[in-house]
């Protein structure tokens, strides 16, 4: 009996999940408890695949705890990728790359066994020093201080924190059991010192997970700072979820930002509609510096060491500013940055200074969503179709992009949908470009009800999506850092530094419901 | 309809389990053999479900302790727990990604256990300090493993131990021959030996680790060995080489008695420093 035809191209994702989003390239925190080992199995064969279960089997990490949980596929197109996750509990892992196996067995096969890693990194916070600790295998990375432009309001409202207080914790909801904002923060300084582990001789240290550039571990702070403020302001700063607290240092007196608009009734999706707004945001400290190579590796290109000189520290100081306004998803927005490298030694400290002009690369021309004009909430399922379009001709596909739609009652109740181009149910063909959701109204009409919400009326269509990390392990460390997953490169969320107004929820499309 | 999971317990004992074995090494889909002390390895585990329902998500709880002739839950450390789904009369690899490191006291040579769970076929509530394997098919035990002799003699320690509550009075014996499984020896990654028609090693039992070579008046193949409740002991195993013989091997098992009852067992198999 033949083995099942199933493989893992790219390396699985961690996705929060109350947010939906997923963390930088990636990479998991244990920072974070509760995450979902998302992944995408291919059928690498041309056939159709019937009947199949696949499972994760084992996780190389005592500390990191799966849920048990089989999906079944009643069948897999030749080449099409399904995108399946399992929920895991990260509180006692520990960082590194870690193994994990997922287990594809189709009807008339043999199961396969799938074998990939995954990237741990391990943030802490440190009350006393006021200092976010980002720890990998090759070292550690502490943040001492992140200033960023945060949304608009009364942020110098601090209760207890004093006048200087700008942290996320300080504003209270009326109900005084939330903390307040909700982001999105885009960051405008850091400063960040590398410890390598051990420290090294020569030029270059080894890479964090032999892969991507030094830069994701601030961009890993960053994003777990947001989400967990952003919890932390619907439910209370409490750490049952996360190991640490979510604080920025303070926020740019002269600029504010937009506050997400999610308007009617709240739920679990608002978690989505901030945590999208604000990946948007703290990426763009990534984007500012440099996909290419980062100031870490220029800097260290830029000062050579002494023979026999062994590199202990590495900081960067770096400020960002935003010539053309808040840094949105999918556009080529500048980031004007200014950063200072400093390589210290055992024996002497070296500097490398760089004024410049970054742009977004994870770039897209645009995104299509295609519904129907009108849909009878009763007779099938509403059926939706997104496409997002890479810089020029060509569109991402399958299992390049992470994508979630969301779909807004009349009375603005949202309820998540998968977008997914795996040619399975309403999606026409695999790796077409065209990303399908789908969702049966009759089974939300329940939830409308209990709410005394109406069914009839005009659905709004929200499409999210990232991109996945396309390094292959084949690939030089130097090489694999420039292929970074998790820009957000479709939003509905736009950011603007006008604080008079909302960030925009921006529908890609309306349907007119009818019973 | 029924679920009966089972890990197959080992011949000529059963704590010879062919269903489990390691992989050392870093890359967890190698070739079987024996672990090497401070090196990574890998386990796994072959799960049949011989009733007619089917499994899904059984848990398989790997585990690892000293050199013992009953191994306790109390004295033995969890290493991994993966799943597995197993239909009706389905058999399946379970491969633990935890990298499991023996230690360097042992010199590799640890017992493994493995066991799974599943609500459909559960074990007793609570589990027994004892894993007990003869009495329950979902748990198998591995307690083999290789000894490379060359001309000195090798002394190995094993741990006695009693349960919680429970007093013993154990009888260790020493019983030298037999025959393993050739899918036993590939395991441990002797692929071409053969058992020996004459025993190539001398083998003896103490309660100290020091008492020189081995002589006829020296040696003793029983050992009694009394163990208050939730106390353990060791005891030395002594082997010294006898006409080794490449190509050949000597199994030598120390078997524990609880009065008539076996309770637990240590194999080794002696070859000579040439099949390394």
């Amino acid at each position: 009996m033949a083995t099942t035809p199933m493989t893992i191209n790219r390396r699985p994702f961690s996705v929060e999940p109350f947010t939906n989003v997923m963390l930088p390239d990636g990479i998991f925190d244990t920072a974070i408890y509760q995450q979902r080992i998302t992944c995408y199995c291919t059928n690498t064969s041309s056939n159709e695949l019937k009947n199949v279960n696949m499972y994760l089997e084992s996780v190389g990490d005592p500390g990191i705890v799966p849920n048990s949980q089989t999906h079944f596929f009643a069948s897999i197109p030749g080449g099409a990728s399904v995108r399946v996750s399992w929920l895991a509990n990260f509180k006692n892992g520990t960082c590194g790359k870690k193994l994990v196996s997922i287990i594809a067995q189709a009807a008339g096969s043999q199961s396969t066994r799938i074998i990939k890693q995954i990237f741990v990194s391990k943030t802490t916070y440190d009350d006393v020093a006021g200092e976010y600790i980002c720890e990998v295998e090759e070292g550690r990375l502490v943040m001492s201080h992140m200033t960023v432009i945060g949304p608009r309001g009364d942020w110098h409202n601090g209760h207890s924190h004093g006048p200087r207080c700008c942290c996320c914790c300080c504003r209270k909801p009326g109900d005084g059991t939330g903390t307040g904002d909700s982001g999105p923060w885009i960051p405008s300084k850091m400063s960040m010192a590398f410890y390598p582990n051990p420290g090294y001789e020569g030029i270059h240290g080894d890479l964090p997970f032999s892969d991507p550039w030094w830069k994701i571990l601030a961009w890993i702070i960053a994003a777990i700072a947001a989400i967990v403020a952003i919890v932390a302001a619907a439910r209370g700063a409490g750490e049952a979820n996360f190991g640490v607290a979510g604080t920025f240092d303070e926020t740019e007196p002269s600029v504010d930002c937009c506050e997400p608009d999610v308007e009617g009734v709240a739920g679990e999706t608002e978690f989505t509609v901030a945590g999208v707004a604000s990946t948007v945001a703290v990426v763009a400290a990534a984007v500012g510096m440099s996909d290419v190579e980062d100031p870490w590796w220029r800097g260290q290109t830029a000062t050579p060491p002494g023979e026999g000189e062994v590199t202990q520290v590495e900081k960067v100081d770096v400020a960002f500013s935003y010539p053309s306004g808040a840094p949105n998803a999918g556009i080529a927005y500048p980031v004007d940055v200014k950063w200072t490298y400093q390589r210290v030694t055992d024996k002497a400290s070296y500097t490398h200074s760089v004024e410049e002009q970054q742009l977004n690369v994870h770039v897209s021309d645009g995104v299509e969503v295609h519904a129907p004009t009108t849909h009878n909430a009763f007779e099938s399922p509403l059926v939706f179709r997104a496409r997002f379009q890479k810089q020029g001709e060509n569109w991402y596909k399958g299992e390049e992009l992470y994508a979630l739609a969301l779909l807004r009652s009349p009375d603005g109740k949202y309820f998540p949908v998968d977008v997914l181009d795996d040619g399975i149910d309403f999606d026409d063909d695999a790796n077409d470009s065209y990303y399908t959701g789908a969702i049966h109204l009759e089974d939300v009409y329940k939830y409308l009800l209990k709410e005394n919400l109406k069914l009839e009326g005009i659905w709004k269509i929200y499409v999210f999506a990232q991109d996945t990390n396309g390094a292959t392990p084949d690939m030089l460390p130097e090489v694999a850092a420039t292929h970074i997953g998790g820009f957000m490169v479709a939003s509905p969320v736009h950011l603007t530094f006008d604080p008079s107004l909302p960030c925009p929820m921006t529908a890609q499309a309306s349907v007119n419901v009818i019973i | 309809m029924s679920t009966i999971l089972e890990i197959r317990d080992g011949t000529p004992h059963w704590w010879n389990s062919t269903d489990i074995w390691i992989v050392p090494g870093n890359d967890p889909n190698g070739a079987p053999g024996q672990p090497i002390a401070g090196e990574p390895a890998y386990m796994w585990a072959r799960v049949r479900n011989n009733g007619d329902a089917g499994a899904t998500g059984a848990q398989v709880n790997f585990y690892w302790s000293n050199p013992a002739t009953g191994v306790l839950r109390s004295n033995s450390t969890l290493i991994g727990s993966p799943f597995v789904d197993l239909d009706p009369g389905d058999v399946q690899d379970v491969l633990c990604l935890v990298p499991w490191v023996p230690t360097i006291v042992n010199d590799g040579h640890e017992c493994v256990v493995a066991e799974v769970i599943h609500a459909a076929d559960p074990l007793p509530n609570p589990l027994p300090d004892e894993f007990d394997p003869p009495s329950y098919n979902q748990i198998a035990q591995r307690n083999l493993s290789v000894l490379i002799m060359s001309t000195g003699m090798m002394v190995m320690a094993i741990q006695t131990a009693a349960p919680a509550r429970k007093m013993l009075i154990l009888e260790l014996r020493v019983e030298m021959g037999g025959e393993l499984e050739q899918a036993s020896l590939a395991q441990l990654g002797l692929h071409k030996v053969k058992p020996a028609k004459d025993a190539m090693v001398k083998a003896s039992l103490s309660v100290d680790r020091d008492c020189g070579e081995l002589t006829e008046q020296k040696s003793c193949d029983r050992l009694k060995i009394e163990l208050k409740p939730g106390t353990a002991r060791a005891a030395y195993l002594k082997v010294t080489p006898r006409g080794l013989k490449p190509g050949f091997y000597t199994l030598i098992s120390v078997i524990a008695h609880d009065q008539d009852r076996v309770i637990g067992g240590v194999t080794y198999i002696a070859v000579s420093a040439e099949e390394a």
